[in-house]
Order: C-alpha cells, then sequence, then structure tokens
C-alpha cells in the first residue's frame, strides 16, 4: 500500500500541477483500457472461505475488463477525464462521439439506465420538459408546430414519454417486456430489437423465426402494431418514424389472425398507402385506424 | 458456596416486556438469548421484515412467526429502477399472499417494494384479511386499478392505501367509487402514480368529507387546480397534501379561492405534486409554507427566482426534493434560509443535453454543506465536481448517512484539475464517520476503493458505476467494509479473482448485483458450487452461458443469501448456479 491514505487536509487545491495528468492512475488506467487481452485462463481458482482472508495479495493484474462490444454504448467524451496522447482505441470513442455531436448539441447517446433515474420520473420528465421552452416562445412554436399549440395542456395529462421505456407483448407469449424507444431511429432497428427480445432470447413458445423484415411486411403470422396517444391500434410502419415515435404508447406483436383480418399486406402496399394519405391531411390523425385501412384496403384495386 | 438460581419470568410478563421492544435488530437479538425466550418472542412478533423475498420461504416465516399482523417485503434488486433488471426477473408476491391468507387470517399490514403484484394478489387479500388495515405499494407493478378497486370495497377497516411509483394499469374503473358510502376509516391516501384516470371529483369530496381522519392525500395528475381549493377545504386536517397539476388560467377568484383554501389547513407539514406549475398560483400555498418540513418540487419546473422566492418562505424545511432548475444560486438562498434542512434531493432537468442548461454545479452542494449544519442526507445530480469541493462538503458535514452523487456524463474527472476524484469521495468516507449509504460517480481508480475499505466502516450500501481499475477495487470494498450488506456494480472492470477471494463475506450481506463487469461464467459456477447459501443468478438475454466459452464475462450476476434454495420461479434468461455436495468444503 502507498502511504497515500492519509488524506485529511492532503494536498488537494488544484493549483501546482500541470493540467495533463501525470499521476500513474490515469496513466494506468489508459493502458489497461486499450488492452483487450485474453482473460488469463487459471485452472484452479482459488476460493476464500475465511473472512478477512488474503489481504494485499491479489495483484492488480490487468485483465479483459470490457469488450468492444460493451465501450460501443458507452460515450467517453474527448473532453473529459484523460487528454494527451491516449492510446488510439479511446481515441476512436472520442472521435465516434464527436462525429455524432455534429454542430448543434443533440442528446448523448445513452448507455442503458443511466443516468440513475427511475423510469416513472424520466417519464413525467419528457412531459414537462417541453412546457417552460413552449411558454418561452409561444410564439415562433405555434406558428412551427401546429400540432403542438392546444395539445400542450392535453400533454400535460398524457402518461407516457418517450425517454424511458414502452411496453411490449407479443400473443401467446406471458411475459411482457420493456423497450427503450429512444435508442431506435428506424422501424428496422426496432423490429431488430424486438426479433432479439422475442424470438431469440429462449423464450418458451418459440414460432418459427421470421425475419425482423416480415414484421414490418405483414407477411409473417405476426404483425407489429402499437397504441397511439388516443388509445387507437395502428399499424406499425405507417407513418414517418418521427410521428411514430412521439404517439406510441405501446406496442403489440399481434398475431396476423387478430389483426381484424388485415392477411397479408406487403411492404409496397403499406407505403403507397401512406403517400395517399399524407396528400390529403398532415394532422396529428396520421394515419387510418386500422378497421378502416380494411375498408379502405377492399375497395382499392390490387 | 451459594449458588443463586435464576428466577425465571412467567412468559406473559417476558412478553409484556418484548412488547416494549420495536426494532427488529433487537428482537433479533431478544430470541438468541436462549430457547425459551425464542419460543416466547416468537409468538409475539408482529412485525416481519424481510429484504429480499428469496431470502427465505412465506412457510418458513409463517411457521416461525404465527402471530405477525405486518410483513414487509422487497422483490427486485434496486437496479431494476433502472431497467437493468430484464421484465419477467421475478419477485412475485402472490405466493406469499396464498400462504398468509391460510395461515394468518388476521394480518392487518402489507408493504411491499419492487414486486410483482396481480389483481389476483390484490383480490385475494381483499377476501382473506377481515382485518386489513394498510396496503402500501413502492415501485411495483402487474397489477390494475381493477385490484385496487377489490382493497376499497371489501376493506372496510382500511386506513392507508399508499401506491408509490407504481406502474399501474388504469382500466378507468374510478377507483374511489368503490369504497362504500360507510366507509370512514382513510388516514392515508396516494394516489400520485395512477395515470390519466379520471378521478370522479365529486366522490373525492365526498370521501374526503367523511373520512374525517384523513391526514394524507396525494392525488394524481389529472385532478386539476381548481378542484383543490375545493378538497382542502372539506380536509383542513391535512397534515400530507399532493396536488395535481398545478396549472390553470389566472383568475383572480379562483387564485384567492385557493390561498384561502391553504390556508385554512393549519396542520399542513408537507407538499408535493406541482405538476405542470404555473408560477403565478404559487404564492396561493405561502400562508402554510412557514409550517412545511417536507417539499416535494421534483416535477415543478419553474425556474430559479420563483423557487427562491418560495424557499425563502419556508424556515422550518427539512426535506427538499427540486430540480435542477434551483440551480447555485437558489441554493445558496436555501442554505441562508432553511437551517433545519435534513435531506436535500436534486434532479437533473435535461438529464440527456450534451450542453448543461442550467447553472448548477459543485458549488451549489458546497453552499448547501456550509449553511445547513443539519444535512444528513443527500441524491445530487451534476454535470461536474471537484475533489476540492468533496473535501470541503465533507468537512462541512460529518453527520452524513446518506451520500449519492451522480455526475451526470460517465468518467468525468475533476475539472480543475483533471485527476479522478478518489480522494475527493475519501474524504467522504473518511469524515462521515456514521455514513450508511454511499453513491459514487465520476473518474474512480482503485485509489477510492482502498479509502472505502478503510474508512466506511459502518457502511451499508454502496453503488459503483464505470469505475476501478482492477480486481484490487473490489476487493478493498468487499474485505473492508465491515457493514457491507448490499452492493451493486455495473460497468466496472471487476472481474473473479477478488469475488472468489471473499466468497465468505457474501453470506454476511443481503445482496450483490454485478452487470457490464468481467466475471467469468466458471467463476459463477464455483461460487454457486461451493456456497450452498448462496444463491447465484446468471441473468443474460444472450442466450445459455454454456453456450459460450467458461471465460466468458456473464451479462448479469446476482448473488444473494439464502436458506431457502434455489427459486423456481425463474425465466427462461436466469439461471441459478447449482450446489454440488461434493465440492462443498464443510
Amino acid at each position: 500500500m502507498e502511504g497515500g491514505l492519509v488524506l485529511l487536509g492532503g494536498g488537494v487545491g488544484g493549483g501546482g500541477s500541470s493540467r495533463f495528468p501525470t499521476n500513474e492512475s490515469a496513466v494506468a488506467k489508459v493502458e489497461v483500457v486499450s488492452e483487450v487481452s485474453s482473460y488469463p485462463a487459471e485452472t484452479e481458482l482459488e476460493l476464500g472461505l475465511s473472512l478477512g482472508g488474503p489481504t494485499g495479495k491479489a495483484k492488480a493484474t490487468p485483465g479483459r475488463i470490457l469488450t468492444a462490444k460493451d465501450f460501443n454504448s458507452v460515450v467517453v467524451p474527448p473532453r473529459a477525464s484523460i487528454n494527451g496522447g491516449h492510446p488510439p482505441s479511446v481515441a476512436v470513442f472520442g472521435t465516434k462521439r464527436a462525429a455524432d455531436d455534429g454542430g448543434s448539441p443533440t442528446a448523448i447517446s445513452q448507455v442503458v439506465g443511466w443516468p440513475p433515474i427511475r423510469a416513472y420520473r424520466m417519464n413525467s420528465l419528457v412531459n414537462q420538459a417541453k412546457a417552460p421552452r413552449a411558454e418561452e416562445n409561444k410564439g415562433t412554436n405555434e406558428a412551427n408546430n401546429p400540432k403542438k399549440a392546444g395539445s400542450t395542456l392535453k400533454q400535460s395529462n398524457e402518461k407516457s414519454g418517450h425517454i424511458g421505456y414502452i411496453k411490449v407483448n407479443m400473443d401467446g407469449i406471458g411475459i411482457g417486456r420493456k423497450l427503450d424507444l429512444n435508442a431506435h431511429s428506424s422501424y428496422e432497428s426496432l423490429a431488430q430489437a424486438l426479433e432479439d427480445m422475442f424470438l431469440r432470447s429462449g423464450g418458451a413458445e418459440k414460432e418459427q423465426l421470421t425475419m425482423a423484415s416480415k414484421l414490418l411486411d405483414g407477411s409473417s403470422e405476426f404483425v407489429l402494431t402499437y397504441e397511439d396517444k388516443e388509445g387507437d391500434w395502428m399499424l406499425v410502419g405507417d407513418v414517418p418514424w418521427v410521428m411514430f415515435f412521439t404517439s406510441v404508447r405501446r406496442l403489440r406483436i399481434m398475431k396476423t389472425s387478430e389483426a381484424n383480418g388485415l392477411g397479408k399486406i406487403s411492404l409496397f402496399n403499406i407505403r403507397s398507402f401512406r403517400f395517399s394519405i399524407s396528400d390529403f391531411c398532415y394532422s396529428s390523425v396520421a394515419a387510418p385506424r386500422l378497421h378502416e385501412r380494411n375498408e379502405r384496403q377492399r375497395s382499392k384495386p390490387i | 458456596m451459594h449458588k443463586k438460581t435464576a428466577f425465571s419470568f412467567p412468559d406473559e410478563v417476558l412478553e409484556h416486556v418484548f412488547s416494549f421492544i420495536q426494532s427488529d435488530k433487537d428482537r433479533n437479538s431478544v430470541s438468541m438469548v436462549c430457547k425459551s425466550w425464542y419460543e416466547i418472542e416468537r409468538w409475539c412478533r408482529r412485525k416481519v421484515f424481510v429484504g429480499n423475498c428469496y431470502a427465505v420461504s412465506p412457510r418458513m416465516v409463517i411457521k416461525r412467526f404465527p402471530e405477525i399482523r405486518s410483513i414487509e417485503l422487497k422483490g427486485k434488486p434496486h437496479f431494476a429502477d433502472f431497467n437493468l433488471v430484464p421484465d419477467g426477473w421475478g419477485g412475485y408476491v402472490f405466493p406469499w399472499i396464498v400462504e398468509m391468507a391460510g395461515a394468518v387470517p388476521w394480518l392487518e399490514e402489507i408493504k411491499l417494494k419492487r414486486m410483482v403484484v396481480t389483481d389476483e394478489s390484490l383480490e385475494l387479500i381483499a377476501k382473506s384479511f377481515k382485518n386489513f388495515k394498510a396496503l402500501v405499494l413502492s415501485s411495483c407493478e402487474g397489477f390494475s386499478t381493477d385490484g385496487l378497486a377489490a382493497i376499497a370495497a371489501s376493506c372496510k377497516n382500511l386506513k392507508e392505501l399508499d401506491l408509490r411509483d407504481c406502474d399501474v394499469d388504469d382500466l378507468s374503473g374510478h377507483l374511489l367509487s368503490h369504497f362504500p358510502d360507510t366507509y370512514t376509516s382513510l388516514v392515508s391516501l396516494n394516489i400520485s402514480c395512477l395515470g390519466s384516470d379520471e378521478v370522479s371529483f365529486s366522490t373525492l369530496e365526498r370521501l374526503v368529507c367523511r373520512c374525517t381522519n384523513l391526514r394524507t392525500l396525494r392525488l394524481n395528475r389529472a385532478v386539476p387546480l381548481d378542484k383543490i381549493a375545493n378538497i382542502l377545504r372539506r380536509a383542513p386536517q391535512l397534515v400530507d397534501f399532493g396536488t395535481g397539476t398545478y396549472a390553470a388560467d389566472l383568475r383572480p377568484d379562483s387564485y384567492s379561492d385557493l390561498a384561502g383554501a391553504f390556508s385554512s389547513c393549519k396542520e399542513l407539514r408537507s407538499l408535493s405534486g406541482f405538476w405542470d406549475v404555473v408560477p403565478d398560483y404559487l404564492p396561493a400555498i405561502y400562508p402554510v409554507c412557514s409550517k412545511l418540513t417536507s417539499l416535494n418540487l421534483s416535477y415543478a419546473t419553474i425556474q430559479s427566482p420563483e423557487l427562491i422566492k418560495l424557499v425563502s418562505h419556508c424556515p422550518n424545511l427539512q426535506r427538499l426534493l427540486v430540480l435542477d432548475y434551483i440551480e447555485d444560486s437558489g441554493l445558496e438562498v436555501l442554505a441562508s434560509s432553511c437551517k433545519n434542512l435534513q435531506e436535500l434531493r436534486v434532479f437533473p432537468s435535461d438529464p440527456f443535453g450534451v450542453e448543461p442548461n442550467v447553472s448548477l454545479t459543485e458549488q451549489g452542494l458546497v453552499a448547501v454543506s456550509s449553511g445547513c449544519p443539519k444535512l444528513q442526507s443527500v441524491l445530487y445530480f451534476c454535470r461536474r465536481m471537484s475533489n476540492e469541493a468533496l473535501v470541503t462538503v465533507a468537512k462541512n458535514c460529518p453527520n452524513f448517512t446518506r451520500f449519492r452523487l451522480c455526475i451526470i456524463e460517465p468518467r468525468t474527472a475533476d475539472y480543475q484539475t483533471l485527476e479522478p476524484l478518489d480522494v475527493g469521495f475519501g474524504a467522504i468516507v473518511q469524515y462521515c464517520k456514521d455514513l450508511q449509504r454511499l453513491s459514487l460517480s465520476g473518474l474512480l481508480t482503485d485509489r477510492v476503493f482502498e479509502y472505502i475499505g478503510t474508512y466506511a466502516k459502518k457502511l451499508e450500501m454502496l453503488s459503483v458505476a464505470f469505475a476501478g481499475d482492477s480486481d484490487l477495487g473490489l476487493h478493498h470494498v468487499l474485505s473492508g467494509c465491515e457493514s457491507l450488506r448490499k452492493l451493486e456494480i455495473r460497468d466496472c472492470p471487476f472481474g473473479d479473482k477478488a469475488l472468489l477471494a471473499n466468497a465468505a463475506k457474501l453470506e454476511t450481506m443481503r445482496s450483490l448485483w454485478m452487470s457490464s463487469c468481467a466475471v467469468s461464467f466458471r467463476a459463477c459456477k464455483l461460487l454457486g458450487q461451493k456456497m450452498p447459501r448462496l444463491n447465484v443468478e446468471v441473468i443474460d438475454e444472450r442466450g445459455p452461458p454454456d453456450s459460450r466459452p467458461e471465460s466468458c464475462p456473464v451479462d448479469k450476476l446476482y448473488i444473494y443469501r439464502t436458506v431457502a434454495g434455489s427459486r423456481f420461479d425463474m425465466p427462461p434468461f436466469v439461471w441459478t448456479m447449482e450446489d454440488d455436495p461434493s465440492l462443498q468444503l464443510s
């Protein structure tokens, strides 16, 4: 042990030392991070069965820490902690982050469960976060966002938020799951995540594996639907992603047979539908109700 | 030689004496004095607290304490609050209700935290316990307003219905209308987490009117501001009140109505709610501010000037929850106005923003630590910190019992020196000798764990994220923290060595959680085999851990001591490492 334990009133002040960290621990950390060594294989791992067992014997060997995969979701900002000549791997993350940032500050890409704020509180925040800013620039807001004006009061009564998790249920599987919608920016990534969640996690009732895209285009025996702000169940994929993102309350992977006899709908049809509807009206009612779609489908020549 | 014979008291006398001993710890000590005391004590224990519902089986509890009137259970690990525990992990209360329904019909009180409660469970409670008095559900899920309606309708002696931060399926069942017209015993009602369930205001007013013992009423967001005045006037005896939406068009008559209603509540000591606050209506609460001891503004998106005005009116404040809109300037005013402050929680208004949206830094915390001598409990979210500030805070507040600091960006260094924050947190554990709970953040090396292991002798719960360099860090904590009960770790480079070297320690703790660390499957298996009184659960949504090499780290690991053996209600993504009798050493 170093003789540095006594720190009462010890030299903490920010003066003196250079801005670049020269202390060992920071440098050691940098070295350790860049090392992706294989985990030391040992035949017999010692088990400490008595309390206060071997002290100080355990050496600080650099083992495998986090895999590159883990780091992909962790953002290491270039400005904080280590600067100066850091090894390539850390720099990579730094640049990745810079690329994400672009010009204007956007949301930090999020690590699961960080910062540690309860989902309940986050959902509440989202619904209100718009409020003070909305009041400040009411004039401009109303002009730019017809959907928002007049709906701010309604928003305050809404339950679901979008920084946070939405529930996902799949017909035939008892246990529902929660999905962080904020981690996705497209339907494809959403469908992939759902497939990973329900079809690959060793779920007890596994139907045949389906390609993620089949969930979207309706060619599997399941259809992906969502409940929107007004409580209506809609087919996922009809509206532009952003519109979906702001109105979805929860998801349901529904048996196609239950989805009002929609049957097999090709991606082509869905897309063409959206174009024709949006020609007529741009409003918060973005896509027709499921059963309404049904009727229209029947009358439309295919 | 004369031997004095010990006089033994009749059982009834001992029982009477024991009835004055309420704390669980003391009761446990009493029961270990001798066999006869054990027997007497177990028949007269009325309250049981089970910190981990899987540590013991319901049958065992009831067998030992057949006359309990109150039970408190906790289910999921704490990190479940942040969605780190996948849905379906466990924590089901139903088996407990079933056992108790049969064996403990006089049960009066059930308190649950982080458990899965179904409507079926609630209906069984309503049916089985004739003298049921209190249901407190904290961060629970799995039930709907239908289940609650059963409780409201059947439990004639219900005093307390408290739903804190629960995830309730709102079926618009008009929960309150299920309380019979003859029902008057309500003392505490907290429905703040119910969503947009339409509350019938006339039903609410009538309920409030006839329940003259009502002390706590926390409404949900759906209750608009213009209804509050009527409710307050009908319940001037309220001590704890939670508003709904605190927004309305400003009208002089409704404002004075509200202000008058608040003034009529002479006993009011605690306020909360305040969703969607319109600042102009805030002064309506000024009449009660001088007596307020607790104020929860953590949902109030009001800016620093309004917050400053408000806290300046509350000299007796002991507990404040607020968003970081208060800023350093607001905290300085708090420090000078509220000398009785014991607990402060500052939440981030924009947790995912890249740039700080408010001027809240370490300075605010330093100011409060300096101005509020009774400060004991802190939860503080900020974007920058320095060792210097932490040392100052530590010296100012040696009485801290809970210190939880969250620097929003992981691994953020001291902004002044760019060094790790080891020394700062080291000062906290060194000066605050009674520290029971600590949450770390920022750039931290193994050094901080050395400090913690050396000084934090009363520490019971430690939360660690994105910290440390090696197994040595974990080893310091496990070998040094004598009072440690709960340890939760995420995204740290801790592996097998420290865990295995301190295996015996794990039996002295309630639980250990490690996720995104470097503990191999092999180590988990070894631990499970050799430690029969531990459940070693591997939680991995990638698939069975034996489909990967043994040296592969597991995704999530939850280890807890238990006398109930492996559980049987695990979902497909949880594996319990099996005991291997041939490998046990003693």
